[in-house]
């Protein structure tokens, strides 16, 4: 996936390209692989973009940080509904919205965001549900550390 | 009776921009994302004081700017389209109608 030199607009477009592709993939529905490989290069190019304007690179930007960033977490829930480790996937949708709130100055993009939170957190509490499997994952958890 | 203040009108106002270009969606990208893509410029239409062609030359303008396509591009059916989003965003954003 080369990604150099392209601008936020073209990578957001790369990105689009790749999404409707795993969108169609997944609509198809027997073709996992597919739906992760172009949500995989959907998220790369925008996690690209967005890098390009934290960097404060904002010539032919187009579209603002806030934008992006809801884009790449609506790209990455898609990608965590394919992993095993859901959980994780979850986490980092959630880190991408809290990003996206921090920089969003569209007052509908905020409110977005928040609806977008509160339905990815709802996905992680109901995770963590049981007090006894939360205590084993911590536990699975130190053992990796 | 609740009153809306004037940010809950703005706030209106560009939900109902936004949801009419997410649906226009000029650059086709998928459901999830339109809602969000066209934002920028639904502030920009709920903020601006334009009249009919003014709205009309802006749309045009974005067209082009999203995807080359200039008004001599559009066949009848999108133009009509395009007409007909210019008449709705204008009634939404139009102070004196």
């Amino acid at each position: 996936m080369e990604t150099t030199g392209l601008t936020p607009k073209e990578l957001h477009r790369e990105a689009m390209e790749a999404y409707s592709k795993a969108l169609h993939y997944k609509d198809i529905g027997d073709q996992p692989e597919q739906v992760k490989s172009y949500a995989k290069n959907a998220l790369n190019y925008e996690i690209e973009a967005v890098k390009i304007l934290e960097k404060g690179d904002f010539a032919h930007a187009h579209y603002t940080k806030g934008v992006l960033y809801q884009s790449a977490a609506t790209i990455a829930l898609l990608l965590a509904s394919y992993q095993k480790n859901r959980l994780e996937w979850y986490t980092i949708v959630s880190i991408l919205l809290k990003l996206g709130l921090q920089v969003a100055q569209e007052p509908v993009l905020k409110l977005q965001l928040e609806e977008m939170q509160q339905l990815v957190d709802d996905k992680i509490a109901s995770f963590t549900q049981s007090k006894e499997e939360s205590l084993h994952n911590i536990q699975e958890l130190i053992a990796y550390a | 009776m609740t009153t809306l203040t004037r940010e809950d009108l703005s706030l209106s106002h560009i939900r109902e921009i936004n949801q009419l270009l997410a649906r226009w969606n000029p650059l086709e990208v998928p459901n999830g994302i339109a809602p969000s893509e066209y934002l920028t410029y639904a502030e920009h239409l709920a903020n601006a004081t334009y009249t009919v062609f003014q709205t009309e030359d802006y749309l045009f303008h974005l067209l082009e700017e999203w995807t080359g396509l200039t008004k001599t591009d559009l066949n009848d059916e999108q133009r009509q389209e395009l007409t007909a989003l210019v008449h709705q965003i204008h009634r939404i954003t139009c102070k004196t109608c």
